[in-house]
């Protein structure tokens, strides 16, 4: 199997990607807006997933929790794997809700055993309900999970330990959290349990905040930025197998060039990965 | 009792009087929340400008929904 590298499905972007499509070997789609699509489009997009490695991407189930996921929204998500036949389905390491309260977006958990332990029993119950497990994608934070007791690699490996999940490496979110933890963005992706990578997200951000204290934003409306690319190099070299790379954009978006440009950036960067591990294997 | 540490997370990326408590006097709306005296010893020195910041960027992504959603219901009440 080779390195793939594709852009996220988005509506405000069907119409370039289809015209572009040699140029990618998969896509993504949000499953909440295909699970709030219509019939019509759900069977268009049954016939793109038997003609591209497609994969749905949930933002909404609040897997790492120590409350458990919501039974409808998991039946919903199961009818759309079931309805459109994707590759794989992915979510995120988040918390979205608690009973009463709806966050109304993904929020970093403390980094606690008894949130990995709350994660892992989600993933196993959704792996029930939907006949799969997803991927699991690690999120940004403005700061460090308030409440957490261990490193971000470490709370991630014990998820995957426990679930038996493979990991979405969103390297933008990586890179975000080194910064706004005073990490080095490198260190702290050798950290994570990189054998256990079964695919990866480039998107980009922008710096908020007071001068002095500035934190980077995980926003997707920006190109991604080169240390992203940086890390991508470098988990090239590491990562023992192929790669599945997947570019996020969700505003603000560029004319389609622009982001096959942002691909061809990160197919250069894996490149680069492979040939520093083949010369450093030699050397 | 992590679940009542959750709880109060997301009520201080939600509500900003609670934020603005918790940053008063962490330990004390720790413990009130129903959270160890553990948990509670780790809100201690909160990164105020890292959660005031987070609790704007989640009040905006609500915004953008409920706005999205607006538009979806009119859309289907006109029947477009």
């Amino acid at each position: 199997m080779n390195d793939r590298f594709g852009i996220g499905w988005r509506p405000e972007l069907s119409a370039g990607l289809l015209a572009h499509g040699e140029q990618m070997d998969l896509t993504e789609l949000i499953l909440e807006d295909a699970a709030a699509a219509s019939p019509r489009h759900h069977r268009a997009y049954r016939t793109l997933a038997s003609q591209v490695p497609f994969w749905l991407h949930g933002t909404s189930l609040g897997m790492a929790s120590t409350f458990p996921s919501d039974e409808k929204r998991l039946a919903r998500c199961a009818r759309m794997v079931e309805v459109i036949g994707p590759e794989g389905w992915s979510e995120h390491l988040a918390f979205v809700r608690v009973p009463g309260i709806e966050i109304g977006h993904l929020a970093a958990p403390p980094r606690t055993l008894e949130t990995a332990e709350g994660a892992a029993q989600n993933l196993r119950r959704a792996a029930r309900i939907v006949g799969s497990l997803p991927l699991v994608e690690n999120v940004a934070s403005l700061m460090r999970p308030p409440g957490s007791t261990l490193p971000e690699a470490e709370w991630i490996r014990l998820i995957l330990e426990a679930s038996g999940a493979e990991l979405l490496l969103d390297l933008h979110n990586l890179y975000a959290n080194a910064m706004n933890e005073g990490e080095d963005p490198t260190q702290r992706l050798l950290a994570f349990p990189l054998d256990r990578v079964g695919q990866v997200h480039v998107a980009g951000g922008r710096w908020i905040g007071a001068p002095g204290a500035l934190k980077r934003l995980d926003d997707h409306l920006h190109p991604t930025p080169p240390e992203v690319y940086g890390l991508l190099e470098t988990l090239a070299k590491v990562h023992p197998g192929p790669l599945n790379v997947v570019l996020e954009r969700d505003g603000a978006y560029p004319a389609i060039p622009d982001l096959l440009a942002e691909l061809e950036l990160a197919r250069e960067a894996v490149v680069r990965g492979r040939q520093r591990r083949v010369l450093e294997a030699a050397s | 009792m992590s679940q009542a540490l959750e709880r109060l997370l997301a009520m201080i990326y939600t509500d900003s009087a609670a934020l603005e408590r918790f940053l008063a006097d962490p330990i004390t709306e720790a413990l009130g929340a129903g959270c160890t005296k553990e948990e509670a010893a780790r809100l201690e020195a909160p990164d105020a400008s890292g959660l005031r910041l987070a609790h704007q960027s989640f009040h905006r992504k609500r915004t953008l929904k409920h706005a999205l959603s607006s538009k979806v219901w009119w859309r289907w009440l006109m029947g477009r």
